[in-house]
């Protein structure tokens, strides 16, 4: 079947009033799934997995496809308004995007999001459709050395995220990396420093630990003074951004849909690696970099189409391996399975009316999400406007609940108000937590990766170095570290010859 | 104005407190209630989506046909199923918490002697699925049958092979296969079977270990070839794969498919947990059931409770402490190896 | 805050480091070629005190760091009382959610943080918290939620 033949069958099956409903449902739902701290796409899927029991399997994968890239489309609301990462994707958009709402430009951040994320959902999905094939066997061939490699990659970049300090950068990620052990090695099956308290043995949750040390510790450091302090200067005649705002944002918008659907598509590395690699990258071409982690909106624009071009990316593995890239991809196949469709290479063709109508729905839903999402901008302004006094205990309570909501359980609420109180306590010090995150989420991909591969190679490193990918992503590494260090040395020499 | 506002807080509060208190009043009156009476809470150890989670949503489907109460199925992932088993463990043995759990928290783990929160506290009501593993080879690989894949292995030893999870019954059905077939294999864990299928697909291991149906599908695109099944001779989806048995001879010892379990709180009282057996079975026999079932290649294979602490149990931890041992890991002997009640 | 103070975090750093490189020693490390369960937190956990030695040190030798970016000062009080009884209020409302339900514990905790945020009457913030916390329950049930009973069978 040839494309545009395809692609159009899909727009018929899409447009039906039945599944245009699905279809809106799903990017609502995900919208508000995306916008309260917490529950995440999975929870909601999860939630709504039953009522697609007895719908045509088209019209559940629409509305389920929806719910996951609408998503994301909400996410970064709370990162922008109250540092709250609505989930752990949009933890990149706080470092700017929060800073932008603070000085009273809320209302660009949200805009520049939200069509940063339009157009990287909407580039992701052009991609998918021309190149999903020969990408998914690109993708095959990462194997445990590659990702080593491109994890190694990664983390030099982490220092690039530091605002000030390098050493304190470097001690948060190494910070990171130690809380990233916590938890059942998955090698030897033992449990490392998880106290015998069985709900550590997966790890400490990303969902909760972002939230805590984002957002609990911003209410924490909020409330220690007057709470009149607390003004979000709020003009609201700018409530979309402005052309220097698309200005600067060009650049990023374009790189970050490459970047997240490339991204997107590696099982495992998706969306939370390229909003900070994205994020990392704005901040190396930019010509203010001092500007990041002030309110640079590049800052806000290059995370949020990267995490919107990785959901699309993400689909890659799914529907032409069958192979569910994350947990969310996860709870999609077995959506598809409780149908008695089976993805994979035989989908396109058994069940060509699934596979366009996901792609058809996800262009609609993308537009769908466009034109829910900006008038709400005007909304969400106002809630800025809210006294401190009640917005508080109700930010607080919203996180206690997405909290809980995530497994059902109470440790989880107690892990991040641990990690608010330490996030309070590191911004004390002036210790910034991005470091501590990325290297949190690269940390056990880097060690897994690392142990398998000398399974595989029996205890020989060679295994790293001569296989292509692996060696080349360790040589860019390499490369990136020296001259890291270099434009390092060459800021401090001055202050050496004192 | 002060008239109106104290008449909407004594609103409010009343509201509030019935709120609070209806559940409450449902007890009081209804003294000695048939059961059941209300929802019934599901859960099972796995993330929505995954395997079992779905097996637990088409069961939860029967159930609510036989029970006529709505069943509610939940989630409870973590710590290799563990956490699900303590949480079960802590629950109200009212019959209204019952929790599916798999060969995982009943079986190993009480042999590796990490189940002292849970292990005399649940009371198993039924076996109700067996699932089908086996191993397969990219389509890429030269080995087309099991056969030449020994063969090879024998002259060629220190393949490797992806499985789902240190000590999961995968793992151990995989390190028993490479034992009696001495194929001198070294595994390598990954998390969960996509994670295996892609290693498969990718050369990154020779062979995989996993559930029938990911493979499956590969290999109905082409894309892998199933070698070998974990599966008593002629019980499995595909009775041409080679067996145990089938294959190494009616007298080596035989491995119980993995198997999935109806548990509750070991306090339940016994006529509840009749009640729930009783429809256990019947959903067991319902054919919508059995064949949404085949859509995951699982199958049904009902055990009554007794015979589960009298048989299955025994059987199974006695072939799994063996190989738990082989690969390193420390098994704990008698009676606290294993759930509270084996005879 | 003080540079003085900068050593506190540094002496907490030492510290974790100390106990990361302890209990990953008794982890097992394997070696290089075939790493244990405990190599890598021992490595990360030895790096760590390397590099936190410079900040423990320095104020004692007065040692000069570079890339030293210049602390704000904080203008203003800081009420450490009322963040300590927020946090302290956060970690209570965990205890008891499990034992009192959801309906008794939320209420109780707005009515605690609104009293603490602002100074509003009484009737309004425990009109306040009730209505949200009915609305929240309703809302989040209608969702497919399931908050904790608590001890008594209330919700």
């Amino acid at each position: 079947m040839d494309l545009f033949g395809g692609l159009l069958s899909g727009f018929q099956v899409v447009l039906q009033p039945a599944n245009f409903l699905y279809c809106f449902v799903g990017v609502f739902i995900g919208t508000l799934i995306g916008v309260l701290p917490g529950i995440g796409p999975i929870g909601a899927m999860s939630i709504l997995l039953p009522t697609t029991f007895g719908v045509s399997p088209v019209s559940a994968i629409i509305m389920l496809a929806g719910i996951y890239y609408g998503a994301m489309y909400g996410g970064s609301t709370t990162s922008i308004l109250v540092n709250i990462p609505g989930e752990s994707a949009s933890v990149v958009t706080c470092l700017d995007g929060y800073q932008m709402a603070r000085s009273g430009r809320a209302g660009p951040a949200l805009g520049i999001s939200a069509f940063g994320s339009f157009i990287g959902g909407t580039f992701s999905i052009i991609a998918l459709m021309f190149v999903a094939n020969p990408l998914a066997s690109v993708a095959l061939k990462f194997g445990p050395p590659e990702y080593f490699s491109l994890m190694c990659l990664c983390l030099t970049i982490l220092i690039y995220l530091a605002k000030g300090s390098v050493i304190k950068a470097v001690i948060m990620g190494l910070f990171g990396l130690l809380l990233s052990t916590v938890g059942l090695d998955l090698t030897t099956g033992k449990p490392r420093f998880a106290f015998s308290a069985a709900t550590l043995f997966d790890g400490i949750g990303i969902v909760p630990l972002v939230m805590g040390l984002f957002g609990i510790s911003e209410v924490l450091t909020n409330i220690e003074g007057p709470l009149e302090r607390i003004i979000f200067k709020s003009s609201i005649k700018n409530i979309l951004p402005n052309l220097d705002d698309w200005k600067r944002s060009a650049g990023p918008i374009t790189r970050g849909s490459v970047l997240g659907f490339l991204l997107g598509i590696l099982p495992g590395g998706g969306s939370i690696t390229s909003s900070f690699v994205s994020y990392t990258v704005e901040k190396k071409v930019s010509k203010h970099p001092e500007e990041f982690g002030k309110g640079a909106i590049e800052g806000v624009a290059g995370p949020e189409t990267t995490n919107n071009a990785a959901a699309g990316g993400a689909f890659v593995p799914l529907l032409v391996l069958g192979i569910p890239p994350n947990a969310v991809m996860a709870v999609l196949l077995g959506a598809l399975i409780i149908q008695g469709v089976a993805p994979g290479p035989t989908l396109i063709n058994d069940h060509p009316d699934i596979f366009w109508g996901v792609i058809a729905s996800m262009y609609v839903g993308n537009i769908m999400l466009l034109v829910l999402n900006l008038p709400l901008i005007g909304m969400w302004i106002k809630v800025l406007k809210v006294p401190y006094g009640i917005l508080m205990p109700l930010i607080l309570l919203f996180c206690l609940i997405g909290a809980y909501s995530l497994n059902n359980n109470i440790y989880d609420v107690v892990i991040m108000v641990i990690f608010g109180i330490v996030g309070y306590i590191l911004r004390k010090f002036e210790y910034e937590e991005a470091p501590l995150v990325l290297a949190f989420i690269l940390g056990p991909i880097m060690e897994t990766a690392f142990r398998r591969s000398l399974i595989m190679s029996n205890g020989k490193f060679s295994i790293f170095w001569t296989r292509p990918i692996s060696a080349a992503c360790l040589i860019i590494a390499v490369l990136l570290f020296i001259s890291t260090g270099l434009s390092i040395y060459r800021k401090t020499k001055p202050k050496m010859t004192e | 104005m002060r008239k109106r506002i104290s008449v909407i807080f004594c609103l409010v509060v009343s509201l509030f407190t019935f709120v609070t208190l209806d559940s409450s009043i449902d007890k009081a009156l209804g003294a000695e209630e048939k059961y059941p009476s209300r929802s019934i809470d599901m859960f099972c150890a796995y993330v929505p989506g995954g395997y079992a989670d779905l097996i637990n949503r088409f069961f939860v489907k029967g159930l609510e046909k036989y029970l006529k109460v709505l069943v509610i199925p939940g989630n409870k992932p973590g710590g290799g199923e563990v956490v699900a088993a303590i949480e079960l463990a802590n629950s109200k043995p009212d019959g209204y918490t019952v929790a599916f759990l798999a060969d995982g928290p009943l079986i190993i783990t009480p042999l590796l002697g990490k189940a002292e929160e849970y292990r005399d506290k649940l009371r198993i009501v039924a076996k109700l699925i067996c699932t089908t593993q086996v191993m397969a080879v990219s389509t890429e690989s030269p080995w087309k049958t099991f056969q030449e894949f020994m063969d090879y292995a024998h002259k060629n030893p220190g393949l490797t092979y992806g499985h789902g999870g240190v000590a999961t019954a995968m793992h151990i059905r995989a390190e028993y296969l490479n034992k009696i077939g001495n194929l001198k294999m070294r595994g390598v864990p990954f998390k969960g079977d996509p994670e295996v299928t892609q290693a498969v697909l990718g050369k990154h291991v020779s062979a995989g270990f996993f559930s029938y149906q990911a493979p499956k599908r590969l290999a109905d695109a082409g894309k892998m070839r199933i070698l070998f099944s974990f599966t008593p001779p002629g019980f499995g989806p595909d009775p041409t794969l080679p067996t145990i048995t089938s294959f190494f001879g009616k007298d080596t010892p035989d491995i119980l498919p993995p198997s999935i379990y109806v548990v509750v709180p070991g306090k339940t009282p016994e006529n509840i947990i009749k009640v729930l057996e009783g429809a256990t079975e019947k959903v067991s026999q319902d054919p919508e059931f059995v064949n949404n079932l085949k859509t995951l290649y699982a199958q049904v294979c009902f055990t009554d409770s007794k015979t589960v602490y009298r048989d299955v149990l025994l059987k199974q931890g006695s072939i799994y402490k063996p190989i738990l041992q082989s690969v390193g890991l420390k098994v704990v002997e008698g009676k606290e190896g294993m759930m509270a009640g084996v005879q | 805050m003080n540079k003085r103070y900068d050593i506190v975090p540094g002496l907490f750093w030492i510290g974790l480091s100390i106990f990361a490189m302890a209990g990953s020693y008794k982890l097992e490390l394997g070696d290089f070629r075939d790493p244990g369960a405990g190599l890598m937190p021992f490595l990360i956990g030895a790096v760590l005190f390397l590099v936190s030695l410079p900040i423990v040190l320095k104020p004692i030798f007065k040692l000069k760091i570079r890339n030293e970016i210049p602390k704000k000062t904080d203008s203003g009080k800081i009420d450490l009382v009322k963040v300590v009884s927020v946090s302290g209020s956060l970690f209570a409302y965990c205890f008891l959610l499990q034992k009192l339900g959801y309906l008794i514990t939320t209420t109780s905790l707005l009515i605690f943080l609104l009293k603490t945020a602002s100074p509003r009457k009484w009737r309004f913030v425990i009109i306040g918290s009730v209505l949200t916390v009915i609305v929240t329950y309703l809302g989040f049930t209608f969702l497919g939620l399931r908050f904790p009973r608590g001890v008594w069978g209330v919700r």
